[in-house]
């Protein structure tokens, strides 16, 4: 037993040094505050997904658009809220940036989020904001075709445990199956996403999904000659604030589907934008911690204003991602973000009954 | 035929080879080194890779060669130093007993030998298959996985041999453990004591770490001797002739590679359970099974096959549906997608010769990792002869940092520390631990699988598929074979141990229990804290809807009851030894009980140290400060050893880990402490 306690001076050697670190750097002249450090870059995603392969690339690429020419390193922590926290709670020092993978307010309903969306320090919102019901198989043109109708049945899966955790697109497919008499069956699965999707439509076990830019713009290379043969269409255009779906390679005639804000009444209207539209209006926002100086922040969006603005950085995320590389600036998406959140902290309380009343009739039934 | 032509058109050239030798090289170095997984480094590596690598064949070539050539290397630390990986359960249960008795030299090229068949025969299927695969793929829906994975179940019963109602109480834990997280289907936090780390469910690598890995660690430790006995052949010849024994058996090992292939193509069936899944197909197969979980060769090789082959497996519906198959497979699909390439038909007609270049890659690589294997891992067998003390001084810290790693979370370290003293408390006291990792790895699958099949279809529907009920029947057949099996092992187990009282086994028997009345027993501590913590797991179930707690409550009351039984058993049985369990004994059982007791405190003060130490160890200072002394005065190396050892390892603490990974280390609250800043 003696020689362990011969470890006892190794050990507090090992303390004493430990606690000698180097103290962070305070005070800034850009060039010198981010020269030879390295910025953490969070992501809630899992490494291998689609944010994370876009994080990597910003990672490896964005440095040299900043003074400094600071080196990024990823660091996953999901679930999101986990890394929304850890950002939370990092020093406003510009070491630690986080990358979502859809608006960070979405995240905000869980009790354990320690954040407040609209304190972040926006630096922008990356990519575009097309956001598209698709069918698969099925006989009708678009939406309109299907309301007031008894079949075909559209057949829908998402995780939805209860109706606080339901994903908010089973809950915007429940509101619109509610309001435009749609042939709807809901599903309860366990895990989401692309593979996950087109695997359930292939085993006929799903025809109607909805998804944002990166599935939109992404089937023409995942499964080519679908949309050009008809075999997936586009039923609704549900891109936020009104704006309209891009074109994808096989689909141009964008105009001729219809938008689901011209099939709301103007009530409908409003809680579609507090409660669907609030939580999900953004696609890829790049954030810093609440506190950081707005010296640090200016630095960040000049940076990815400068990368936006070169060819070969926005050809790379087109390459990496599949979507457009169309940006909004962190004025916009800060003011986006506290328009959304004033909405949706509006509307908590109706959200939650009609929360349940859709799981109610769609999946307690 | 022109594209694979053309595809071997590639051989010919240097790119190809570079870009092969790459792959191969990062998935040797990621099968080796604990905590580091394919997809992590794939996707570090994707976005350098797809902008400077102009050519998609070259850098699919890369990628294929790391996602498919990985299952033949990670076998060395569960076989030599007796680390198991996800992947590699069966390969550490059959193989470190085989490395205990000096055979780690032969095992290895047994399974090198294995493997390469096993890489070859999922490329040629990989070949063949894939213009026919989709239909299959698309007809195994959520149910008839859910009765895949209970397959593995019908494991439980063979894995519980000699402990049967131990080994299902194992298991039954293994599955309650697995529920923690958030439950998808009532979104319920089991479990999770608040802590969103748990939301995902409880880190496969530190439970695995604790159960398995950690307590062998200590146990082998206290011995002070080292894996192998004295006159263990450790040798390159002692490896080929391993070798020549796997490719003897090349039937069976061609049977159990088409298994993995087909296993590996059903998306959501996962690495963890092929091997398993294999294991017992290997098992149902041969006629005497007496050998099985004692250190069978033979049940490595079942295993090893089809880890290698399915991987050819998981190309199938990554490249015909662009469904990927597994993890490194996400990212080989995610390169295709980059470069403009489309899964799906456009891999049989424009981009064929692609597919024929991943076939090729599969095959190649993997006789190129197993000529890797037998031409320079002789050295690491060579640890089999060292003192363990030794190895133990580097590994232990190698696996707390795998598991932080695996987690990005200092949790890791409480979730080690419980898991190891479970495995440590089950290994002493004759409890099968593979039910419990096998129940934490099929349990959700057979869960989540089957309540959305109940989702989709409804009971009746469900029940009515015809997939699903022939694999019902045949399951039913399986229990009822395995359950006999186990019962004539037990019998002829006895009757063994009758003829042979003379030769007590101290490595693989559970202690003899031999109570003719009541009396305590150290023995009656593991029911009782089981019965214990069950009744706390049942009462914090009770705060879930009904739905969610379905589950963990039926669990803790069965495995309650199972532990009641058991500890009557102890209690008032008049002989409740149950001969050899499927598992790896203490080997320090034999050691006198003072020096013994001494040794453990030892061995778990040296283990609390190391975690003490991680909680500043963004400073490569405690890799020396605490592998130093531990080399010198546990491992008696030479200072200069001690050295080199030391700066490796505090290379990869602050090199890899910190700088490169920027890992999140704990907060220096110990030190801070110590020093009044708190």
């Amino acid at each position: 037993m003696m020689s362990y306690l011969r470890l006892l001076p190794a050990f507090l050697l090992a303390v004493l040094v430990s606690v000698m670190g180097p103290s962070i750097a305070s005070g800034l002249d850009a060039e010198s505050h981010f020269k030879g450090k390295t910025i953490r870059f969070v992501t809630g995603s899992r490494p291998g997904g689609g944010t994370d392969i876009l994080l990597r690339y910003f990672a490896g690429n964005w440095g040299k658009f900043f003074p400094g020419n600071p080196r990024f390193v990823v660091t996953n922590l999901p679930p999101h809220v986990h890394g929304l926290n850890y950002v939370w709670r990092s020093k406003p020092n510009g070491m630690t940036v986080f990358m979502h993978s859809t608006a960070v307010l979405r995240e905000q309903v869980l009790s354990q989020a320690e954040f407040k969306t609209s304190q972040f320090k926006f630096i922008g919102d990356i990519g575009d904001r097309s956001f598209v019901m698709t069918g698969y198989n099925l006989p009708i043109n678009n939406i309109k075709e299907a309301m007031g109708k008894k079949g075909p049945k559209l057949k829908y899966l998402d995780v939805i445990p209860s109706p606080d955790d339901m994903a908010t697109q089973a809950f915007q497919l429940m509101l619109l199956a509610d309001w435009l008499d749609l042939p709807m069956e809901f599903g309860v699965i366990a895990e989401r996403g692309t593979s996950v999707t087109l695997l359930e439509m292939e085993r006929g076990n799903m025809n109607v999904m909805v998804g944002g830019s990166g599935r939109w713009f992404g089937f023409p290379k995942l499964r080519p000659g679908w949309i050009a043969k008809g075999r997936l269409k586009p039923l609704l255009d549900m891109t936020f604030l009104g704006q309209r779906m891009g074109a994808n390679a096989e689909f141009k005639d964008v105009d001729k589907v219809p938008h689901v804000y011209s099939l709301l009444n103007k009530k409908q209207k409003e809680i579609w934008a507090a409660m669907i539209e609030a939580t999900q209006a953004m696609n890829k926002p790049v954030v810093l911690s609440p506190k950081t100086p707005d010296n640090i922040v200016n630095v960040y969006r000049s940076a990815l204003e400068k990368a936006m603005a070169d060819d070969k950085f926005r050809t790379g995320i087109e390459k990496v991602s599949g979507i457009p590389a169309v940006w909004v600036k962190g004025p916009q998406a800060h003011k986006e973000a506290q328009e959304a959140e004033r909405l949706w902290t509006a509307y908590r309380k109706p959200e939650a009954k009609l929360r349940r009343d859709m799981y109610n009739k769609y999946i307690r039934k | 035929m022109e594209a694979i032509l053309q595809a071997s058109a590639y051989l010919g050239t240097l790119i190809y080879w570079e870009a092969l030798f790459a792959g191969v090289f990062l998935s040797i170095a990621i099968g080796l080194v604990p905590g580091v997984g394919s997809l992590l480094v794939m996707s570090i590596l994707l976005p350098f890779i797809v902008f400077n690598i102009q050519d998609p064949a070259v850098a699919l070539v890369m990628l294929a060669a790391i996602a498919g050539t990985n299952n033949t290397l990670d076998s060395i630390p569960a076989v030599v130093v007796g680390v198991p990986s996800g992947a590699t359960q069966v390969t550490f249960l059959e193989g470190h007993q085989l490395a205990r008795q000096g055979k780690a030299a032969h095992t290895l090229g047994a399974i090198y030998a294995v493997s390469a068949i096993g890489g070859v025969v999922g490329a040629v299927c990989l070949a063949i298959i894939i213009p026919i695969i989709k239909p299959f793929i698309l007809s195994i829906d959520r149910s008839e996985i859910a009765v895949i994975a209970m397959f593995g179940v019908a494991m439980v019963a063979v894995l519980s041999r000699g402990a049967m109602i131990k080994g299902i109480a194992a298991g039954l834990l293994g599955v309650l453990i697995a529920t923690a997280g958030v439950d998808p289907f009532t979104g319920a936090r089991r479990f999770t004591f608040g802590q969103i780390e748990l939301w995902e469910g409880l880190p496969l690598v530190a439970v695995v770490t604790g159960i398995f890995a950690i307590p062998e660690l200590i146990d082998l430790t206290m011995t002070r001797s080292p894996v192998a006995p004295a006159g263990a052949i450790i040798s390159r010849s002692e490896m080929f002739r391993g070798a020549l024994y796997g490719l003897k058996h090349w039937k069976e090992t061609i049977r159990q590679s088409v298994l993995g292939v087909f296993l590996g193509a059903i998306p959501g069936v996962g690495s963890g359970v092929i091997d398993w899944l294999s294991y017992a197909f290997g098992i149902l197969c041969r006629k005497d099974r007496s050998e099985f979980g004692k250190g069978s060769l033979d049940g490595v090789l079942f295993a090893e096959a089809a880890q290698n082959s399915k991987e050819g497996g998981q190309a199938l519906p990554t490249l015909a549906l662009g469904i990927p198959g597994g993890t490194g497979w996400v990212m080989v699909l995610a390169a295709m997608l980059m470069y403009g390439i489309s899964p799906g038909p456009p891999m049989l007609g424009q981009h064929a010769h692609l597919t024929m270049i991943i076939v090729l890659t599969l095959a190649i690589g993997n006789l190129l990792v197993t000529a890797i294997g037998l031409f320079a891992s002789a050295p690491l067998i060579r640890l089999t002869a060292l003192p363990y003390p030794a190895i133990s001084a580097v590994v232990i810290p190698l696996v707390i940092l795998a598991a932080f790693l695996d987690m990005r979370s200092w949790f890791a370290i409480p979730i080690l520390v419980i898991f190891s003293i479970v495995g440590l408390l089950m290994k002493h006291f004759g409890w099968p631990r593979p039910p419990l990792i096998l129940g934490f790895i099929l349990g959700p699958i057979i869960d989540i699988n089957m309540q959305t099949a109940l989702s989709i279809y409804g009971v009746v529907g469900v029940i009515t598929r015809p997939l699903t009920i022939a694999l019902l029947v045949l399951l039913v057949i399986t229990v009822v074979f395995f359950t006999r099996f186990m019962a004539q092992a037990e019998k002829s187990s006895t009757s063994a141990e009758d003829t042979n009282q003379a030769k007590p086994s101290t490595d693989t028997a559970t202690p003899q229990v031999t109570v003719r009345r009541f009396t305590w027993h150290a023995a009656n501590v593991v029911p009782l804290l089981l019965i214990g913590g069950m009744i706390v797991s049942a009462w914090v179930s009770l705060e879930y809807p009904v739905k969610a707690r379905a589950l963990p409550l039926t669990l803790s009351v069965g495995i309650i009851a199972l532990a009641v039984i058991e500890l009557l058993r102890q209690w008032f049985a008049v002989q409740t030894n149950s001969g050899q369990i499927m598992d790896l004994g203490m080997r320090s059982t034999g050691m006198e009980g003072a020096t013994r007791a001494a040794l453990l405190l030892g061995e778990l003060g040296i283990f609390f140290l190391f975690l003490a130490t991680t909680i500043r160890l963004d400073n490569a200072a405690i890799a020396f400060a605490v592998l130093l002394p531990l080399l010198l005065l546990e491992g008696r190396r030479r200072w200069y050893t001690a050295m080199i050892t030391g700066s490796i390892l505090a290379a990869w603490t602050y090199g890899f880990m910190d700088y490169f990974m920027a890992v999140i280390w704990p907060e220096p609250v110990l030190s801070l402490w110590l020093l009044g800043r708190l």
